[in-house]
């Protein structure tokens, strides 16, 4: 397996054990979503549309801001110094976390939109 | 030089307008602990990183397994291992997690359990690691640092910050790797790590390389004399301290006196004479045999941990 895979799936692991992230990005989304759909917009299936762009761009940038706190987080414990004495390059680093990030943000994105 | 492993030449490097160091060469022979010793701030650290391949150079020329760490980066990483100073992992990572992520990087290596049993991990395999004692971390480290089975190890600092009974485990692990001949390069403040573990010492300050060579060499070159620090009631002449019997040495150090003498009875008998024909006292009286602490003295007039 390469680096970058190995890489993604620690992410990912590591991020599901963080109940901070947990609730930032599964609870605290679909709560946004259920408060725009639910009482916003009544249930009324077109204004619910109408809101659901705006909720679910805020969910990705959400879920992107809190990478970028994770990756400065790690740099200064100097975790990401360590990686570097190591083979794993600056581009496998910064690319697993943005993978890792996108298949943990799509879950809650697609429930948003099942549910709407 | 028979076989030298790393090569380090007249290596500059800067930092803004701070010089962090000015032009240190060594050389490393393969199977043997190098040691650089020197106060917080000597430029030890940065050695060792240039070394690594953490950083840049700004002038003179590295080498370390006939690989340039900054152009060859890559396949330098294989060779080597680090155990960094001031590091750390991802709180909730599993002790076996992180042997086996960290294994997964490498070509060749040791197996992760060999490493636990070793290391004596072997019940924390699933601890997480936030949750480990700082012996365990940097045991952990040490772990870490010899999975891929490197040519040679850089540890940095690897005692810092332990309390004693977990300073001395350490000292038994990299002894242990000493007599697998591992080429270890490590950095250390401590005087007594430097004695006990390295084969070779860089002594460093301000950084520049002051005095080099084994331990016993560098010892032997402050004239195997004795160190005797006192403190006085009174302010005494360095002049007069230095015509007592059996001084060749004296100086004022942090309102102590340092003396050192070949012949450290009639030093003493010497000087509590003295003393008397003055109306001072003697506050406090402190023997050292010769350490590399007085090689640092010697050559900085300060010492080692300020």
């Amino acid at each position: 397996m390469t680096n970058f895979t190995t890489l993604t799936r620690t992410r990912i692991q590591l991020a599901m054990r963080n109940k901070m992230f947990f609730f930032f990005s599964v609870v605290f989304p679909l709560g946004m979503f259920f408060l725009y759909a639910g009482i916003f917009a009544r249930g009324n299936p077109r204004v619910v549309s109408y809101f659901l762009g705006p909720v679910i761009a805020f969910n990705v940038m959400g879920s992107f801001w809190g990478l970028s706190a994770a990756l400065v987080m790690f740099r200064e414990q100097g975790i990401l110094r360590r990686f570097h004495v190591t083979p794993v390059t600056a581009t496998d680093m910064l690319a697993s976390s943005l993978l890792a990030n996108f298949v943990l943000t799509v879950p809650t994105v697609c429930v948003e939109l099942f549910l709407a | 030089m028979a076989n030298p492993i790393l090569q380090v030449e007249n290596l500059v490097k800067r930092y803004g307008e701070v010089e962090a160091v000015r032009g240190v060469s060594f050389s490393v022979e393969e199977g043997e602990v190098f040691g650089l010793l020197g106060p917080n701030g000597a430029g030890k650290t940065t050695t060792v990183e240039i070394l690594e391949g953490l950083r840049t150079l700004d002038s003179g020329q590295v080498s370390v397994c006939g690989l340039d760490p900054q152009r060859e980066s890559v396949a330098l990483k294989h060779e080597i291992g680090a155990a960094l100073q001031s590091t750390s992992l991802p709180d909730k990572l599993r002790v076996i997690e992180a042997l086996r992520l960290f294994a997964s990087f490498y070509k060749r290596g040791r197996k992760p359990e060999e490493l636990l049993k070793r290391f004596g991990l072997e019940e924390k395999r699933h601890t997480f690691y936030h949750q480990l004692s700082g012996g365990q971390k940097q045991r952990l480290a040490l772990a870490m640092a010899l999975i891929n089975d490197p040519q040679v190890l850089f540890f940095d600092e690897p005692t810092a910050g332990l309390d004693p009974q977990v300073r001395r485990e350490i000292y038994d692990i990299i002894e242990e790797l000493k007599r697998e001949k591992k080429t270890i390069v490590m950095t250390t403040h401590y005087i007594e790590e430097a004695e006990r573990l390295c084969d070779r010492v860089a002594i460093i300050d301000h950084g520049k390389v002051i005095a080099f060579g084994t331990p016993r060499e560098l010892k032997a070159h402050s004239g195997g004399t004795t160190r005797i620090e006192v403190r006085l009631s009174k302010p005494e002449s360095n002049g007069r301290l230095k015509s007592l019997e059996g001084v060749v040495d004296a100086r004022e150090l942090d309102g102590a006196y340092v003396l050192h003498s070949q012949r450290p009875p009639q030093t003493i008998v010497s000087l509590v004479k003295q003393l008397e024909a003055q109306g001072n006292d003697l506050v406090s009286l402190e023997i050292a045999t010769p350490s590399l602490e007085d090689v640092f003295i010697e050559m900085t007039g300060r010492r080692l941990r300020d």
